[in-house]
C-alpha cells in the first residue's frame, strides 16, 4: 500500500538481482587461483572520493539572509547568537499558504517517544492546516536509521521527503550515486537566483548549502548547522562554587585539580570521558595536518602524543569515574547530574538539556563550559564539525508541480526562530500544546510533550540560536562561550571537502584506536605508542597519506 | 595452506540449497565409515528388530515403495521447509556478495565478482585470528564452567516438592534473561564496579575499592558470570521438560530395590536427560564461534581488544562500520562452515558413544 | 503441601537445610537486583537523579514512569499489535514446528537426513539483512504483520529439540498405532502430542518469548507507525535526549517536564516481565510428573 508504481519496477529488478545467479559460476571459476595470498587492492578500496564543496558554489541558492528576527547577543564568526529575552510578537514569515492540498509521506528518524499517528494528532493537524497540505510521518527508530537507510537504498523505495542524518549518509557506501537515483537534482529549482522563490531555503547559509551537493548535483537540503562544536568540556559550577575550586587554565592544573577534588570515599570522582576534549585542549589535529608542505597524521604529531600522556595520566591516577571506565553502556550525564562525577564531555545540547531535567526538582543546580584552554595556558584547537547534521531529500520523478509544493512546504518549516511558523511547526497551538511562561517562553504542555516531538522540525533547516530564554543566565552564557569558541578552529586542510574514506583508512582506525586506548589505560607501557603509530604507518596509513595529499594537489591547496 | 583453502570450497555450494538440501546425504556424513549409507542404513533396520514390518521389510527399499510408505510424514514436513526454503534459503543466495566487492546500492546483479579475495584477505587478517581464538577460548571455557549449570539448577529445582516454592524459584530464576545487556553489565556495575556496591562498602571501612570489571585476566570469570546470571535460569526450562518426561516408574522401581536419592539421580535421572544434554551440547559447538555481542562491545574498552575482541565485535567493526558488506557475509561464511564441521565432528562421536546426537546413525 | 510419592523417603534434615540455604541464597542473588530494578521505576525524578544510577536506596514513591508511558494510545495500541502478532505467530510457528518435528522423526524414513540436514543448515548460515528486504519488499509484505511472522516462524533449534523428545518416545508405540492403520497424523495428535506436553509447552514458551521480544524485524518492515510493535515503541522511550548529542539541535523542546530516562527504562524492564510472568505458570504446568509412558502402556 506505500509502494508506488516506481516502487514496484525496482522491487522487481531487486528481486532478480537476488536470484539470477548466472554469474556464480565466475565466482567458482576463481576457486583454483584462491591458494594465492592476497595481492591486488582490497575490495571496497575503489569507493574513496573526494570533492571540493568550494568549488561547487555555483549550484547553491543565493544567500539572502532572513531579517526579521535578530537575537540580542549576535553570534560571530559562525557561532549562533542568543536570545535571552523572548521576542515579545512573532513575525509572520510566510504569508501565503503554501501548500496546494497535497498529500506527502515524509520519513525521519527520531530518538523519543512516539507520537500518535495522522488522525489522532491535534498538533499534526494544525500543523498540515497551516501548511496547506498533508505531510504523513513515517517515524524511524533513531538507533537503527543506518540499518533502515541501507535496506531502504538497496530496495530503492523512498518515500516523497525524507530525512537522513550526516553522519548515516557518510556510512553508507556509495551514496553519492545512490541520491542521484534516488532523490530529485534540485539545482534547476534552487539555484543562484531562483531560489528567490522560497526566501527562507535562501536564508541557510552558502557554507551549510554547499554540503547538499551530491555528486555534482544539488540534493540535499542542510539541517542544523549552527553548532560546529563536537563536544564540550562541562564542569559541575555548583559544586566548584561551593568547594572553592577554580576551572583550571593549563593541562598541569587540570591535573592537579582532578586529583583535588576526586574522592571516592565520598562516591565522587574528577572525570568523565574527555578524550575528545583531550585531543583539543592539546591542539592535537582533528584528523591531518599540513606540515612544511608534508601532511601528517594526528596520531604522528607531538600535541595527539602528549594529550594521550594527559589522558593516561587520569587513568593512573584513577580520576575517571569507574563506571566510564568499566562499561560502554554507562550513562556519563546520570552521574554528571548526580554529582558523581564534575567534569564531563558532552555535546552542547546536552548542556542545556542537563539544566532543564534538574532544575525544576534542584535549583540549585548549575553547569557550565570550562572556560576555553590550552594545555600550555595559550588557546584550545577546537575540531569544527563542518557537515550540516542532516539533509532532506525529495524524491526523484514526482514532477516539477510536486516538488515545487514540497518545497514550499519545506521553506515555511524553514522560518527561523521567532517566526508564528517556527512556534506552530516547533510548538504546536498556544494553549493547547505549550502555554508561555511570563518572560514569553514556551513551554510544552502534557498533550503537546505526548504530540509533537521534533518532526517538521527535522525536515528542513534554519540557522538556529540559543533560545532559552527562560534561562537568561545560560543564554548569556553559552552564547558569549561560544563567540568565543569560534575564534579557536583548529586548521583543517581538507575543509570544505566532502571525503568518502578509502576503505583502507577506515579499517585501520578501530584497531589503532584499540592499541591507544591500551597505553592510556595502562595496559601498554606509553614508550608502546611510538610503535603502535609505526604500525599505523605500514598497515596503511602511509598509503592512506598518498590518497588525501592528493585531494590537496588536486585542490590546487599545496 | 592450499588445503586449508579447498575445504572452504563447500562454503559457496552450502549457500545454495540444491547443493546439499535435497540430493544425498551430504558428503562429511558418509566418507569416514566404511559402508555406505544404504548399507548402513539397513544394518540399522535390522538393528531395532521388528520395526520395520509397515515398510513392507523389502531389504533395499526402492524410492518409490518408501515414499509409498511415508509420504503423509514428508507432507507433515512440508510446511516447515516451505517456509524455511523462502524465508531462509532464497535470502541466503544473498551470500554470494561474499564473492562480490557488493554494494547495496548498486545490488547483486551489478556488483562485480572478486572470486574468493575477500575470504583471502580475511584469513590472512591478524585481527580475525585474534577474535577467532578469544571467541573459542571463551566458548570452551563456557563449556565447562556454564554449561552443566542449567542442568544442575533443573535438577535441584525438580527435587523441590513442595509445588508453590518450585513455581516460585523457577519463575525468578528465568526473569534475567529478559533483561539487555547493557542492563546486565550496568547492575554488575553497581554491585561489583569501582563505584559498586561493595567497592563504597570497602572503602566506607578504609579499604580500597575492587576492580573486578577492569582486569583483563579475570574478564573470562566475568563474563561467564554474567552469562550464568542472566540465561542459566532460562536454560533449565528445557532441561525442566525433560526431567518430566522420564518415566516415574523407574524411579519407583529404584526406589524399592533400596537405591538412594544420589543413585537414583545418577542411574535414572542423568541418563534420561542425558539425549538433550548431548543435543544441547552439540548445537552449542556449532554455534561455537557465536559468543554473543553486546556483552563484549560494552565491556571491549575496559579490559581492552586483547582479552574481549570477539569474532562479533570484530566484523562489527570490520564491516558494518566501515560498509564492507561483502566483507561481512564472507566471515558470516566462515563462521557457518566452522560451525557445520564441528557439528558433524560432534555427531559422530556422539555416536561413536552410542548417543543418538542430532540425528540417527540409521 | 508436599508432592513427595509415597515410595520416597523423608529428606534428611541436613539435606534439607542445605537445599533451602542452596535456593535461598540464588533467590537473592535474581531478586536483588531485580528490586534495584523495580525501585527505580517507581522512584521520584528526584531520587533518580541523585543516585546517578540505579536506585537502591527507597527514597519516595513515584509512578510518573508508569503514567509516561501509558499516556496516549500509542503503547497501549503497540499492546494489541504485539498480542495478535505473539498469538498468530507462535500459533503458526508450533503448528509447523510439531509437524516438521514429528514428520522427521522416524528413523528410516525417506529423506527425513537431507531435509534434517536442511533445517540444520539454517541454524549455521544467517540470510544477510539486505536480501531479506528486499525478498519481504517483493513478496509485497512490507507493512503487512506477516512480515514479523513469517521471516523467522521455524527455528531450527526449537525444531530439532522438540524432533529430539519426540525419538525418546519408545518406537513401539506409534508403531503399534500404525499397524491398527492409524494415519499419521492421527498418531501425532492421539498419542505422540499428549506424551509430549512438556515439550510443545516450552516450544510455544520459546516461539511466544521470541515474537514478544522481537522488534527488528518491524524496524525493516514496517514503515506505518501505527502497526509498530509494543518493543519498538518502547525502545524510543528509551532514546530521549539521544539526538541532542547527536546534532546538537538546540530547539528540540523535549526535555524538562518528563520524568527522569532511567526509571522509564526500568519501567519498561519492569512491564516486559510481567507478561511473561503470567505465562509461566501454565507452561510449567505441563512438566507435570506422570507414569506417562506407563500409562500408554496400560
Amino acid at each position: 500500500m506505500n509502494n508506488s508504481p516506481e516502487g514496484a519496477t525496482t522491487s522487481r529488478r531487486g528481486f532478480l538481482g537476488l536470484v539470477g545467479l548466472s554469474a556464480l559460476a565466475v565466482a567458482s571459476g576463481g576457486l583454483l587461483s584462491a591458494c594465492s595470498t592476497p595481492a591486488g587492492p582490497r575490495p571496497g578500496s575503489g569507493g574513496a572520493t573526494a570533492a571540493a564543496l568550494d568549488k561547487l558554489t555555483s549550484l547553491t541558492p543565493a544567500h539572502v539572509p532572513y531579517a526579521g528576527v535578530t537575537p540580542d547577543i549576535v553570534g560571530q564568526n559562525g557561532a549562533p547568537g542568543g536570545f535571552t529575552k523572548y521576542p515579545a510578537t512573532l513575525v509572520d514569515a510566510v504569508t501565503a499558504k503554501p501548500g496546494k492540498g497535497g498529500h506527502y509521506k515524509a520519513m525521519t528518524p527520531l530518538w523519543g517517544p512516539l507520537p500518535p499517528p495522522l488522525g489522532d494528532n491535534s498538533y499534526f493537524e494544525a500543523v498540515n492546516a497551516d501548511l496547506g497540505a498533508t505531510i504523513e510521518f513515517n517515524i524511524l527508530d533513531g538507533m537503527t536509521i543506518i540499518e533502515k537507510m541501507n535496506a531502504i537504498i538497496a530496495g530503492g523505495d523512498v518515500v516523497d521527503i525524507t530525512m537522513i542524518p550526516s553522519w548515516t549518509v557518510n556510512q553508507i557506501p556509495q551514496f553519492g550515486e545512490a541520491v542521484n537515483q534516488l532523490f530529485e537534482d534540485l539545482t534547476p529549482y534552487l539555484q543562484g537566483e531562483a531560489a528567490k522563490k522560497y526566501p527562507l531555503l535562501a536564508n541557510i547559509t552558502t557554507d551549510a548549502w554547499k554540503w547538499g551537493v551530491f555528486n555534482g548535483k544539488l540534493t540535499g537540503i542542510p539541517g542544523s548547522y549552527t553548532f560546529p562544536m563536537g563536544v564540550v568540556l562541562l564542569y559541575r559550577k555548583d559544586l566548584f562554587d561551593a568547594g572553592g575550586w577554580t576551572a583550571p587554565k593549563t593541562a598541569d592544573e587540570m591535573l592537579a585539580l582532578g586529583k583535588e577534588i576526586n574522592d571516592p570515599k565520598k562516591k565522587r570522582w574528577a572525570f568523565g570521558d574527555i578524550k575528545l576534549s583531550a585531543y583539543q585542549i592539546f591542539r592535537a589535529p582533528k584528523e591531518w595536518i599540513l606540515s612544511g608542505g608534508k601532511l601528517l597524521h594526528r596520531y604522528e604529531t607531538p600535541e595527539f602524543e602528549a594529550a594521550v600522556d594527559f589522558m593516561r595520566k587520569l587513568y593512573e591516577g584513577k580520576l575517571i569515574h569507574p563506571d566510564i571506565v568499566s562499561s560502554k553502556g554507562a550513562n556519563g550525564k546520570e552521574l554528571f547530574k548526580s554529582g558523581q562525577v564534575l567534569i564531563t564531555q558532552d555535546g552542547f545540547g546536552g548542556w542545556k538539556e542537563m539544566l532543564e531535567q534538574m532544575l525544576p526538582t534542584k535549583p540549585d543546580f548549575w553547569i557550565e563550559a570550562l572556560p576555553h584552554f590550552g594545555h600550555d595556558g595559550g588557546a584550545p584547537g577546537y575540531h569544527k564539525s563542518e557537515e550540516p547534521g542532516q539533509y532532506t531529500f525529495i524524491k526523484k520523478g514526482l514532477g516539477k508541480e510536486k516538488t515545487e509544493e514540497i518545497l514550499s512546504l519545506l521553506n515555511y518549516l524553514a522560518a527561523p526562530f521567532g517566526t508564528q511558523e517556527n512556534m506552530l511547526s516547533v510548538y504546536g497551538v498556544e494553549g493547547k500544546h505549550f502555554t508561555k511562561n511570563e518572560a514569553g517562553a514556551p513551554k510544552k504542555t502534557e498533550l503537546g510533550l505526548k504530540e509533537a516531538p521534533p518532526t517538521y522540525f527535522f525536515l528542513s533547516g534554519r540557522p538556529d540560536a540559543i533560545t532559552e530564554s527562560e534561562l537568561p543566565r545560560y543564554v548569556e552564557t553559552a552564547a558569549t562561550w561560544y563567540n568565543e569558541a569560534a575564534k579557536h578552529w583548529a586548521p583543517n586542510p581538507h575543509e570544505g571537502i566532502r571525503i568518502q574514506r578509502p576503505a583502507a583508512y577506515a579499517a585501520l582506525e578501530q584497531p589503532t584506536e584499540d592499541k591507544i586506548q591500551d597505553v592510556v589505560r595502562g595496559r601498554r607501557p606509553f614508550s608502546e605508542l611510538k610503535q603502535v603509530v609505526d604500525e599505523w604507518r605500514k598497515d596503511g596509513g602511509d598509503e592512506s597519506r598518498e590518497f588525501y595529499m592528493k585531494v590537496l594537489q588536486d585542490n590546487g591547496r599545496v | 595452506m592450499s588445503e586449508n583453502r579447498v575445504d572452504s570450497v563447500p562454503a559457496g555450494d552450502l549457500t545454495s540449497p540444491a547443493g546439499s538440501g535435497t540430493a544425498a546425504p551430504p558428503a562429511p556424513l558418509t566418507t569416514s565409515a566404511p559402508p555406505g549409507p544404504a548399507a548402513r542404513r539397513t544394518g540399522g533396520g535390522a538393528r531395532t528388530g521388528g520395526r520395520d514390518r509397515t515398510g513392507g521389510g523389502a531389504r533395499p527399499h526402492p524410492l518409490r515403495d518408501r515414499l509409498r510408505r511415508d509420504w503423509q510424514l514428508l507432507l507433515m514436513a512440508l510446511p516447515a521447509i516451505g517456509l524455511l526454503a523462502v524465508f531462509h534459503y532464497v535470502p541466503m543466495l544473498g551470500n554470494v556478495i561474499a564473492f562480490q566487492d557488493y554494494s547495496p546500492h548498486v545490488g547483486i546483479a551489478e556488483s562485480p565478482w572478486i572470486g574468493f579475495a575477500n575470504f583471502q584477505w580475511l584469513l590472512t587478517d591478524q585481527s580475525f585470528w585474534d577474535a577467532t581464538l578469544n571467541t573459542l577460548t571463551i566458548t570452551a571455557f563456557q563449556l565447562v564452567f556454564y554449561f552443566p549449570i542449567p542442568i544442575l539448577l533443573a535438577v535441584l529445582l525438580d527435587s523441590v516438592l513442595n509445588p508453590r516454592v518450585r513455581l516460585f524459584v523457577q519463575s525468578i530464576v528465568y526473569m534475567p534473561h529478559f533483561f539487555s545487556w547493557v542492563l546486565v553489565v550496568t547492575l554488575f556495575q553497581q554491585i561489583l564496579g569501582g563505584a559498586g556496591l561493595i567497592s563504597q562498602l570497602l572503602r566506607a571501612n578504609g579499604y580500597d575499592g575492587i576492580d573486578v570489571m577492569t582486569n583483563p585476566d579475570t574478564f573470562l570469570l566475568l563474563v561467564t558470570a554474567e552469562s550464568v546470571w542472566k540465561d542459566a535460569g532460562w536454560g533449565t526450562i528445557i532441561f525442566l521438560a525433560a526431567l518430566a518426561a522420564i518415566n516415574q516408574n523407574l524411579y519407583e522401581a529404584a526406589a524399592v530395590d533400596g537405591a538412594g536419592r544420589w543413585r537414583r539421580i545418577w542411574h535414572i535421572t542423568l541418563p534420561g536427560l542425558r539425549p538433550v544434554i548431548i543435543l544441547l551440547l552439540i548445537l552449542r559447538l556449532g554455534d561455537a564461534l557465536n559468543v554473543g555481542f553486546e556483552q563484549f562491545f560494552l565491556q571491549r574498552d575496559a579490559v581492552g581488544r586483547e582479552a574481549a575482541e570477539v569474532l562479533d565485535t570484530f566484523i562489527f567493526w570490520r564491516t558494518l562500520v566501515t560498509g564492507e558488506w561483502s566483507y561481512g557475509a564472507a566471515a558470516g561464511l566462515v563462521k557457518g562452515v566452522v560451525g557445520l564441521l564441528l557439528i558433524l565432528v560432534a555427531n559422530k562421536v556422539a555416536h561413536r558413544f552410542g548417543e543418538q546426537g542430532i540425528y540417527k546413525k540409521s | 503441601m508436599s508432592t513427595r510419592p509415597a515410595w520416597e523417603e523423608r529428606p534428611s534434615l541436613p539435606g534439607r537445610l542445605t537445599k533451602g540455604l542452596t535456593l535461598s541464597v540464588i533467590a537473592l542473588i535474581v531478586l536483588f537486583p531485580i528490586y534495584i530494578v523495580m525501585l527505580t521505576s517507581l522512584s521520584p525524578a528526584a531520587t533518580v537523579n541523585e543516585a546517578g544510577g540505579l536506585v537502591v536506596v527507597p527514597d519516595g514513591f513515584s509512578l510518573a514512569a508508569y503514567r509516561e508511558l501509558f499516556s496516549g494510545g500509542v503503547v497501549t495500541r503497540s499492546v494489541l499489535v504485539s498480542l495478535g502478532v505473539t498469538a498468530v505467530g507462535t500459533a503458526v510457528s508450533l503448528v509447523c514446528t510439531v509437524l516438521a518435528a514429528y514428520g522427521l522423526s522416524r528413523p528410516g524414513s525417506v529423506f527425513h537426513r537431507p531435509l534434517l540436514f536442511m533445517i540444520l543448515l539454517t541454524f549455521l548460515f544467517t540470510p544477510g539483512m539486505i536480501p531479506s528486504y528486499l525478498l519481504v519488499k517483493s513478496l509485497g509484505l512490507i507493512d503487512s504483520y506477516w512480515s514479523l511472522i513469517l521471516p523467522g516462524a521455524i527455528s531450527a533449534f526449537n525444531l530439532v529439540v522438540m524432533r529430539a523428545f519426540f525419538m525418546n518416545i519408545p518406537e513401539e508405540v506409534p508403531d503399534s498405532a500404525r499397524i491398527d492403520g492409524a494415519s499419521e497424523f492421527r498418531i501425532l495428535t492421539r498419542i505422540v502430542l499428549p506424551m509430549s506436553k512438556g515439550v510443545t509447552a516450552v516450544v510455544g514458551l520459546f516461539y511466544a518469548v521470541g515474537y514478544w521480544n522481537a522488534f527488528f524485524n518491524a524496524i525493516l518492515y514496517i514503515n506505518d507507525n501505527a502497526k509498530w510493535p509494543l518493543q519498538l515503541v518502547m525502545r524510543q522511550y528509551v532514546q530521549q535526549g539521544q539526538a541532542l548529542t547527536l546534532n546538537g539541535a538546540s530547539d528540540t523542546a523535549s526535555a524538562g517536564a518528563l520524568p527522569p530516562n532511567l526509571a522509564i527504562q526500568m519501567a519498561i524492564v519492569v512491564l516486559a516481565l510481567i507478561p511473561v510472568l503470567f505465562i509461566y505458570p501454565f507452561v510449567q504446568k505441563h512438566f507435570t510428573k506422570g507414569v506417562i509412558i506407563g500409562a500408554v502402556k496400560g
